[in-house]
């Protein structure tokens, strides 16, 4: 062993190049004869090169693994924006086809204008307009309504004909609560209660035949005289 | 590095733009130590390996770790240039990791046979493979003043730049620069160096597997 002991640190020696010339040539030619120091070094140089080489892999697997991490998080990064693309999409197209579906200004013109009982409940009254009776009175549906102003009454006199839909917009500001309807000998034809948000009543074709109205728009007393002629 | 031009999708306006990269670029890539090369490897490759270790079945390690510790391999050896390009760098690769395969799976096949045709590890090189994956588990058991005294010995830890040296030479550093590294006395270092190596050859040779590896 105190022999093994002494090649070692021979060994050692001459590996970290510390050895004189003279010890170092006579270390190589020891070697040619001697199996054992010969066995012994090449198996410590073995042990060497192979923690190297543990150590190289070592180094190489964590920068792979790395570098793998990076390109996951990369590609998820990726998947992500595609989803948000794909969701935004989705979001757009649902929103589209509940306004195009439900736009009180739509097609099928669904809008509500009652009046809140006492309860605080909307009212139940829902004036619908319906498109068939839109159809009977003619193809042409105007919306007789100045796009430039925000509000817009009928102008004492003004003239409709029956495919009309008639407008009746006012200020926000300024609460309107019930709109009245009277023919020519000032009988009710037609009472509609408004609820406080409702800022804007639309006059269906279906609602009036040809005649002479008066209208008269609550509390403040609005009114006016419009003709519908055929 | 040389790219195949290819037309951009729609798609690279979300970053992705599909790169396609002859055999030639990606050994230059690995060879050159080019980090958007390996990931490009696991983006292209991964798939294809994860299929080819799904059809095993049974085994305790994770697709992901074969796949890591295939590349690892694979990479290694284009360094050292043990691949010589007789197969697609993807078949090499699917061969490394269907080993580890079944070398998980303890069976014994004669590995020429699997991939008739293409270049796969040779039978040494497994061997080797298989002494080191034994020393680093041996190693990995030690305490680390240990591994550290050792790896500055063997002239590791120096610097990080020698990541991709692979082959230096078999000489040792002089105990008295591990000595001053450390702050202490050379012959402690001495000492202490003696102590750790013999402790880690006697653990090795002892081992079962190592004596069954080496016999």
């Amino acid at each position: 062993m105190a022999k093994y002991t002494t090649y070692d640190d021979l060994i050692e020696k001459y590996l970290e190049g510390s050895l004189s010339e003279a010890e170092r040539k006579d270390f190589e030619e020891q070697l040619k004869s001697d199996k054992l120091l010969s066995e012994k070094l090449s198996e410590r140089q073995m042990i060497q090169k192979a923690w190297i080489k543990i150590d190289q892999h070592d180094k190489v697997k964590r920068h792979v693994a790395q570098l793998i991490r990076i390109e996951k998080n990369t590609i998820q990064s990726r998947k992500t924006r595609w989803l948000a693309a794909a969701s935004l999409i989705l979001l757009i197209s649902i929103s589209s086809v509940i306004f195009i579906r439900y736009n009180p200004k739509g097609d099928e013109r669904n809008f509500q204008a009652g009046n809140k009982g006492s309860t605080g409940k909307k009212s139940e009254l829902i004036i619908r307009g319906q498109k068939n009776e839109i159809r009977k009175f003619g193809s042409s549906d105007s919306i007789h309504k100045e796009s430039s102003r925000a509000h817009y009454l009928p102008k004492d006199g003004k003239t409709f004909i029956s495919a009309d839909t008639i407008t009746f917009s006012w200020p926000k500001n300024s609460l309107k609560e019930r709109l009245m309807i009277f023919d020519e000998n000032w009988m009710k034809v037609t009472d509609i209660p408004l609820s406080k948000d409702v800022t804007e009543y639309k006059l269906f074709p279906s609602k009036l035949k040809a005649g002479t109205y008066n209208w008269i728009l609550t509390p403040n007393g609005a009114k006016s005289q419009l003709i519908i002629k055929e | 590095m040389k790219r195949i031009p290819q037309r951009l999708s729609h798609s690279s306006l979300f970053g992705y733009n599909k790169e396609k990269y002859s055999e030639e670029d990606i050994l230059s890539g690995i060879v050159n130590n080019n980090d958007n090369m390996i990931r490009y490897i696991y983006k292209s490759f991964f798939p294809g390996i994860k299929s080819m270790v799904g059809s095993f079945h049974n085994l305790s390690l994770d697709t992901e770790d074969i796949f890591q510790e295939g590349l690892t391999r694979a990479v290694i050896n284009v360094r050292e240039l043990k691949f010589h390009g007789k197969s697609t760098f993807y078949t090499y690769l699917t061969s490394i990791c269907r080993n580890i395969c079944l070398k998980e799976l303890k069976r014994p096949v004669n590995l020429q046979e699997v991939d008739k045709g293409s270049e796969v590890i040779n039978g040494s090189e497994e061997h080797v493979e298989d002494l080191i994956e034994r020393m680093t588990e041996v190693k990995n058991k030690m305490d680390e003043s240990c591994k550290q005294i050792i790896d500055l010995r063997f002239g590791l830890g120096k610097s990080s730049n020698q990541q991709f040296d692979s082959y230096q030479p078999v000489e040792s550093v002089k105990f008295e620069d591990i000595a001053k590294q450390l702050q202490i006395e050379t012959d402690n270092a001495r000492q202490r160096f003696r102590r750790c190596f013999e402790k880690f050859k006697m653990v090795l040779f002892k081992d079962r597997e190592w004596k069954g590896l080496t016999n």
